[in-house]
């Protein structure tokens, strides 16, 4: 369906906006997600046209058999990198200078944070780090260099970057990660520098001593005096050094949480933004999957809980998104989480973390009432990797599921059902991937119910098995129909790393 | 002594994968810069930026695109920090949200870009005539208007309104093909 929206988003993408008309625009794509995703299609289609026309060109000799969009843009100067990529590089910066009044080169760039706090002017401008003095105060970042140099500390931390290739740290702890193209990357400290060749290291500076420590996690690094440059020690491969009242001495292998990678700092995103998410009114039930003194006690954490603790029969406690995040494994039969979710509702949202190792049955559990009848609801999918959310009373499928969820990689999935609007839905990853249209005298009354699987034996000898292989780390059940843009916020507070995406297969 | 070859082959994957993916990378980077232009000099700098790190990447056979676009949304703010600076049209924050909400769109911006060859294909002839002249390589809408005799006004306001029918077919596609 054309919107009386589509005129704006193609005059904005030919750089054609009617004066007056930029205001409009942006609150019509700050207002409206379908508008933003409206934009991307928009902003596809006039990206391909070029290609199309350019490959359909009556003029060019009918030869040349390309799949449509053909790639004639990019390659030739891909192919020129390889060969010249300083040279190319040298061209690239005049061409731009010459049309415009020549920009100060940004040094490096905030990748990823979570809950940085800078102090008063010694901080970044947004994301864009320029030489100069910083001073982090707690919270973690990530910054990557225009060499491709990464660095990565917790607060807190002072230094100071003289360009690309020099950071003297003042105190804290670092860890950088320095690619072929940054060979040379150097961390001062005072009395010593470390210069890398080509690495994975961490440096860490007494604020009080001014004393340093060197840990080389893998490669090699040269530890310089100042100034002089003389060569004091070659630090290899799982070494570490301390230096001490001008002294370079070896030392034990550092403590682990000193130095974070850049994968912990989702984690701590995570982390940080738990209490928050605990405190909401409408949760009742969060779990976060810690394993508590009871390792058979699954614990609700929301602050309005109405759901029970959950009770753990035959899952086991592993490793989660990240290293030091736990999680259940389920993979028997017999295993699952049961909870108690007491009364009637008029609406639920549910939503879970889980990596899927196999489709072992034809129907597969993710939480299920444990019975089936009126009031009972199974979250669930197939098989062929379909995912829905029913009541009893079965409606009208109104969104045919077409999204298919895949095994091997941590997902994110969630599921609605709400009466007022009489729908229920399902999303992975924060996409809309099925919606059913409910009964009109659907009842959402689930009770006892399990997680990653159906009851078992006991009261229904023959019914299929429907059990769970992956992990699971952080189940949450609303009750109210969450937004898809508040999915999408859960999920970007939990994914699992910045790089993380849903791949297509 | 590290092997020659290793660096040939992996210099060959690179220029595959890049060959396969430029196409959804540009549609992404277009997301947050409304100039073609602009996007070829972001792709550019973020390729060169992948190129040498690419070494780094784990999986390259599935990250490859992701990685890509991850690369080219640090490209997008430095750009517009630096050399867009004075022809902004959208805030800072919205970008960085369509960027952002762009970045988990790769399957379906290959779906898109698959569905477009198809709704191009059922286009009407005269149609698909205009776009081969108007996005062509060295194309003037001035001069097309001239030998249409049309103001270039109406041109632009046609190839919307085939850009307009083309995103409803696709949308008509994807729900209708599961």
């Amino acid at each position: 369906m054309s919107s009386p929206n589509d005129e704006l988003l193609c005059r904005y993408l030919d750089e054609d906006l009617p004066s007056g008309e930029q205001e409009r625009l942006q609150n019509l794509l700050e207002e409206s997600s379908e508008a933003r995703t409206r934009l991307r299609l928009f902003a596809t289609i006039s990206e391909a046209l070029p290609e199309f026309a350019r490959e359909t060109q009556p003029a060019e000799p009918a030869s040349k058999v390309v799949r449509f969009p053909a790639l004639q843009t990019a390659l030739p100067w891909v192919i020129a990198t390889a060969a010249c990529l300083v040279a190319l590089f040298a061209i690239t910066r005049r061409t731009s200078e010459s049309s415009s009044p020549a920009p100060p080169p940004v040094v490096a760039l905030l990748v990823d944070e979570a809950g940085a706090i800078f102090r008063e002017g010694r901080d970044p401008d947004t994301v864009r780090f320029d030489t100069g003095s910083y001073h982090l105060d707690s919270g973690a970042i990530h910054v990557r260099f225009s060499n491709g140099a990464d660095l990565v500390m917790k607060g807190p931390a002072s230094f100071n970057i003289d360009d690309a290739f020099h950071v003297r740290l003042n105190h804290g702890a670092v860890r950088a990660i320095v690619p072929p193209s940054a060979h040379g990357f150097t961390v001062a400290t005072p009395g010593v520098d470390y210069e890398d060749l080509g690495t994975e290291f961490g440096v860490q500076v007494d604020e009080a001593t001014g004393a340093s420590e060197l840990h080389v996690f893998s490669g090699q690094v040269d530890a310089k005096e100042p100034g002089t440059l003389e060569l004091l020690s070659s630090v290899l491969d799982g070494e570490s050094v301390q230096f001490a009242n001008g002294k370079l001495t070896p030392i034990s292998a550092p403590d682990g949480d000193l130095f974070p990678t850049p994968g912990s700092i989702s984690y701590l995103r995570w982390k940080n933004s738990i209490q928050d998410f605990a405190d909401d009114k409408n949760l009742i039930a969060y779990f976060p999957f810690r394993r508590s003194d009871d390792p058979k006690r699954l614990r609700n954490l929301a602050s309005s809980a109405v759901v029970s603790d959950g009770e753990i029969h035959g899952a086991r406690w592993v490793s989660g998104r990240w290293p030091d995040k736990q999680g259940l494994l389920f993979d028997r039969n017999t295993d699952y989480v049961e909870i108690e979710i007491p009364g009637e509702f008029d609406e639920l949202s549910f939503a879970t973390w889980m990596k899927i190792d196999r489709f072992d049955f034809s129907h597969i559990s993710i939480l299920d009432s444990n019975g089936w009848t009126d009031g009972d609801i199974h979250w669930q999918f197939n098989r062929s990797g379909t995912m829905w959310i029913a009541t009893y009373k079965v409606g009208r499928q109104v969104a045919p599921p077409r999204t298919i969820i895949p095994t091997g990689q941590w997902i994110h999935v969630a599921a609605t059902i709400s009466k007022k609007s009489g729908r229920s839905r399902v999303f992975l990853n924060g996409n809309l991937a099925g919606a059913i249209e409910l009964h009109p005298e659907s009842l959402i009354e689930p009770g006892l119910s399990r997680i990653g699987n159906w009851l078992l034996g006991d009261e229904w000898p023959h019914v299929p098995i429907r059990a769970f292989r992956g992990r699971m780390d952080e189940f949450a059940i609303w009750n109210r129909e969450l937004t898809e843009d508040e999915l999408r916020e859960l999920v970007n507070q939990g994914k699992p790393t910045e790089l993380w995406s849903l791949q297509p297969e | 002594m590290p092997d020659p070859t290793d660096q040939n082959d992996s210099h060959e994957t690179f220029v595959r994968l890049l060959t396969k993916h430029e196409p959804e990378v540009r549609a992404y980077i277009r997301d947050s810069v409304p100039s073609g232009n602009d996007v070829a000099e972001i792709m550019q700098d973020a390729s060169l930026v992948a190129l040498r790190k690419f070494g780094d990447l784990e999986n390259p056979e599935q990250d490859f695109g992701k990685w890509l676009c991850v690369i080219a949304r640090f490209e997008i703010l430095k750009f517009r920090q630096t050399k867009a600076r004075d022809r902004l049209v959208l805030g800072d924050d919205l970008v960085e949200k369509i960027a952002h909400e762009g970045l988990e769109e790769s399957a379906q911006r290959n779906a898109w870009i698959e569905a477009l060859e198809k709704c191009l294909a059922r286009l009407p002839e005269s149609r698909r005539h205009l776009i081969t002249e108007a996005y062509g390589p060295g194309a003037s809408i001035k001069e097309m208007a001239v030998q249409q005799q049309k103001k270039p006004d109406a041109i632009y306001q046609l190839l919307r309104r085939i850009r307009i029918e083309l995103a409803t077919c696709i949308e008509g596609r994807m729900t209708n093909n599961p």
